[in-house]
């Protein structure tokens, strides 16, 4: 979120302060409540200040795994489960009730795609935020008035008496989303996680909302997860990116080494399926078969049926491996280093 | 285009009203215009997007243009006949050579059909297909949008998102319609699929020779499957022209807003978007431009005057009393 540091963010010595480290998650899982893993010993660190996004497509678990930060996978859903799971040095993987209910909304806050379902619909934007800030902060109603007007303002909401006072409906989804991230933000949280902020906005307002976002993360020094489809996203925001797959993390590098060099068949070919308004046009591309769906996992690498590189060898259990001297360069691909991509995408031949 | 070739759809001073609920109207209009005097053809074999934000009116003007919608004001033609002057009967006939994709493909199938029935449907409606040769034509259908004929016993649950999709578009092509409206039919599937789903909608527009009327918001899919672009805004049309010259000379100063907001998938941060204000902070009076108040080169007579399409290069038509008179300053920055 703060961009590029004159200091290196994968280097070494920032790495190893411990201080640095915001969140540091070890092999979080998470099962459906018909047994079948969804999540599958995830781990991953978020450095203080830095925008880390969690990057995958449909069922790879990507929304399950932020949920679980918040022990917030809906009992009927399943139940997360993590070997540790810490937030500034401290274990909060099973937090008494009121430790719980000072990390939700209070030390890391959520915002969804759908700004609209986020909000109650039976309560003006100002009740919701008043009612928020006071129960984490002590304040008297007039200052959490004062408190909420001066967050709708600071996510760049220009009439926010009026915006203060108005029901979900009356807002357009801009603006909704603009209020959603006030409340989320109006608790000073350290970290945001951000499930798809702007997939239900329009272009021209997902511009302004991702300028907010930056904008915000920078002034206020936050730490932000990013989850989201979209890597023309990713390339705006993030500052490191970890690309999910059937469960599992299968890419961990910074933003550039993602789009410079990825290690992995399948950050590869989702690149490749992105169309670019600056590029002569080209035919759709795509990765054959379908995208699998928790209890669908094939055995062995699970990209191994659709991935083009897929060899004797892929169909044994892939481990993370850490590539390059960088630290928190990771692959879950045996080939990585041997294949060349050139020519081929990667993807659908 | 061939300027010579006949229409297959056109519709001429299209305008369509929705009354709004008391509260949701608020102080003004308790009428809104979803549609307001649209003109436009679509002619046989060629793929035309029509793009904007939401709310622009672009998906009920496909449901128009199908006659899913009665329009307030405003004719539709298909093959130079008034869809409005047939009679029930002859609008379902009429309904075999124009059908519709939808976004969802979850909620465009019936859960409770196996694919095979929902593919039945229309051709025993429309084909009297039966027996033998309704499963082997269902069974054709399948292989063509790259699934097995096996496929006609499961349920739309066994399938994952962009098999459905290709089940809806089997369904829609199934009586060979010469007219589809495919309503943003990949937005709501994986980046790894769309393009499979693009690609089927290219393949099966060339071997069938269908129009598509291609609705969408995402611009760069929009250049991947179209011959020509509408852009709409607010109900009208603003800019329509060749997809490769919309691309490449976008002129009307809303086209070139979204296409400036079109993020690339790549690192290297956008400056500040052009100025834009949000739609909801400039009311539309019903007159003059309504981008006026939003547009970085509005002048005087943008709020009085409500600009028409003109031709300003060939087959490029846009409405905006500025642009082409003089070259436009770089707004994208």
């Amino acid at each position: 979120m703060t961009g590029r540091q004159p200091e290196p963010v994968s280097g070494k010595v920032s790495d190893r302060t411990s201080e640095n480290i915001l969140l540091e998650v070890t092999d979080l899982t998470v099962r459906l409540s018909s047994g079948v893993p969804a999540v599958d010993r995830v781990s991953f660190r978020i450095r203080r200040g830095e925008c880390l996004a969690l990057v995958g497509e449909s069922g790879c678990g990507k929304t399950l795994t932020a949920l679980s930060l918040l022990h917030s996978v809906p009992v009927e859903v399943g139940e997360s489960r993590a070997a540790s799971l810490k937030l500034a040095g401290r274990e909060i993987s099973n937090p008494p009730g009121s430790e719980l209910r000072e990390i939700r909304g209070g030390r890391i806050s959520m915002i969804f795609q759908d700004p609209r379902a986020a909000l109650d619909p039976l309560f003006t934007v100002g009740d919701q935020m008043v009612e928020t800030l006071r129960s984490h902060l002590p304040l008297s109603r007039s200052r959490a008035v004062q408190q909420a007007l001066s967050a709708l303002e600071e996510a760049g909401i220009a009439e926010c008496r009026r915006v203060f006072r108005s029901y979900p409906h009356q807002l357009s989804g801009g603006q909704c989303q603009r209020a959603t991230i006030a409340l989320a933000l109006s608790t000073g949280p350290e970290l945001l996680i951000a499930d798809e902020p702007t997939t239900a906005l329009d272009v021209t307002v997902q511009r302004q909302i991702l300028d907010l976002l930056i904008g915000l993360g920078r002034k206020k020094g936050l730490a932000v997860l990013l989850i989201t489809h979209n890597l023309s996203v990713v390339a705006q925001l993030a500052d490191r990116v970890l690309i999910m797959y059937a469960g599992q993390i299968v890419e961990s590098a910074q933003l550039e080494e993602i789009f410079s060099g990825a290690l992995h068949p399948y950050t590869r070919a989702l690149l490749d399926c992105l169309p670019a308004l600056d590029q002569p046009p080209a035919e759709p591309a795509s990765i054959p078969g379908t995208v699998p769906q928790p209890g669908e996992w094939p055995s062995g690498c699970r990209f191994r049926p659709r991935c083009a590189f897929a060899a004797p060898g892929c169909e044994k259990e892939q481990a993370l491996e850490a590539f390059g001297r960088e630290s928190g360069r990771l692959a879950r691909c045996w080939r990585s280093a041997g294949i060349d991509f050139t020519g081929s995408g990667g993807g659908a031949p | 285009m061939s300027a010579d070739s006949k229409p297959l759809v056109e519709c001429r001073g299209l305008v369509k009203t929705f009354r709004l609920p008391a509260l949701a109207a608020g102080p003004g209009s308790r009428e809104f215009r979803a549609v307001d005097g649209l003109s436009l053809a679509v002619y046989p074999g060629e793929t035309l997007a029509l793009v904007g934000e939401s709310g622009c009116g672009k998906s009920t003007t496909g449901r128009l243009l199908l006659r899913l919608e009665k329009p307030s004001a405003g004719t539709v033609t298909f093959e130079g006949r008034d869809l409005a002057a047939l009679s029930a009967a002859r609008l379902r006939t009429q309904r075999s050579r124009m059908q519709m994709i939808f976004q969802d493909p979850y909620g465009s199938l019936n859960p409770r059909l196996t694919v095979g029935a929902a593919l039945a449907e229309p051709l025993r409606i429309h084909w009297r297909l039966s027996g033998k040769s309704l499963r082997e034509r269902i069974a054709g259908l399948l292989e063509n949008v790259g699934l097995r004929p096996e496929h006609a016993r499961r349920y739309p649950h066994e399938f994952s998102g962009g098999q459905r999709q290709r089940i809806a578009i089997a369904r829609a092509v199934s009586v060979n319609p010469g007219f589809v409206v495919a309503d943003e039919p990949v937005s709501s599937l994986d980046i790894s699929i769309q393009g499979q789903i693009l690609k089927l909608l290219i393949e099966l527009k060339k071997s069938l020779g269908m129009a598509m009327l291609f609705i969408s918001h995402d611009l760069a899919v929009v250049r991947q499957i179209s011959d020509r672009v509408a852009v709409m805004y607010r109900g009208r049309l603003v800019e329509l022209a060749p997809a490769g010259e919309l691309f490449s000379r976008p002129l009307h100063p809303y086209t070139r807003l979204l296409l400036s907001c079109v993020l690339a998938p790549r690192p290297g941060r956008k400056g500040a978007p052009p100025d834009i204000r949000s739609p909801e902070a400039t009311g539309y009076r019903g007159f003059g431009c309504s981008f006026a108040g939003r547009c970085p080169l509005e002048i005087a007579a943008c709020t009085r005057e409500t600009p028409e399409l003109r031709e300003l290069y060939p087959d490029h038509y846009a409405a905006c009393l500025v642009a082409g008179g003089k070259p436009l300053p770089d707004i994208s920055r």
